[in-house]
């Protein structure tokens, strides 16, 4: 992984409240987030991901969502998520640029 | 800031970032490796400052305010931010309570800037494309 080490990147995502994050992996980038659905009560970790192939003009193509009662589970569930390309992030970190966050 | 940019309670880690420039009196910082992603402390490293960060083409990408605690209380960003509009997006976030551990708390409230918030800190944000019909809330 570039920009961050994977623990760095791992742990920032336990400790510092899901916080905004943007990286690229092969021809796609992503912006990764959290936050509360509207009852305040069930957490999320989003991240939305786009065809970088024209990074002037970023092609939406789909959210991947993560629901948990607080961080760590939702954490647990976007590690093991096979969304980059069906390889998870430890699978996929080499590949992975983190340009903010 | 040092230690990935935290106060450390009065130690003295190893700085991770440095003072690039000033707009105003705000500093504008980077982190001090150029091969690290681009962000902000997530304490500051005297109390009650205030910096910014550009991206790598000077564009205006990040403002944090922080408190006499050290703590993150306001932050405006732009950039990707799917559920307020397309692309690059003017956008706060308001504490509720301060600290990063509360960025998105449900007492954080994120939203585009008022009128007034954007005269306020508009010196600030070099490079940014304002369409007012767009980016105001």
């Amino acid at each position: 992984m570039k920009g961050n080490t994977l623990a760095e990147f791992m742990d920032d995502l336990l400790s510092m409240d899901g916080p905004e994050r943007e990286f690229l992996f092969r021809d796609r980038f992503f912006f990764l987030e959290s936050a509360y659905q509207e009852n305040g009560s069930v957490l999320e970790l989003y991240l939305d991901e786009y065809d970088n192939r024209n990074p002037q003009d970023k092609v939406f193509l789909t959210t991947h969502r993560f629901l948990g009662q607080n961080l760590s589970e939702c954490v647990g569930k976007f590690e093991n998520a096979a969304i980059f390309d069906g390889l998870t992030i430890y699978e996929a970190e080499k590949e992975i640029e983190v340009l903010f966050g | 800031m040092g230690g990935r940019g935290t106060y450390s309670a009065g130690q003295f880690p190893r700085y991770t970032y440095e003072t690039v420039g000033k707009i105003g009196d705000v500093k504008v910082l980077a982190p001090t490796d150029s091969a690290k992603a681009l962000k902000l402390p997530e304490e500051s490293h005297t109390a009650g400052n205030k910096y910014v960060l550009l991206d790598k083409d000077g564009v205006f990408h990040q403002y944090r305010e922080y408190n006499s605690n050290h703590e993150v209380v306001l932050e405006i960003g732009y950039h990707y931010e799917r559920a307020l509009g397309k692309g690059d997006v003017l956008h706060i976030h308001v504490h509720g309570k301060p600290g990063i551990d509360n960025h998105n708390s449900p007492s954080t409230v994120k939203r585009k800037l008022t009128r007034t918030e954007y005269q306020k800190y508009k010196k600030l944000f070099k490079g940014v494309k304002i369409n007012e019909g767009k980016y105001f809330s």
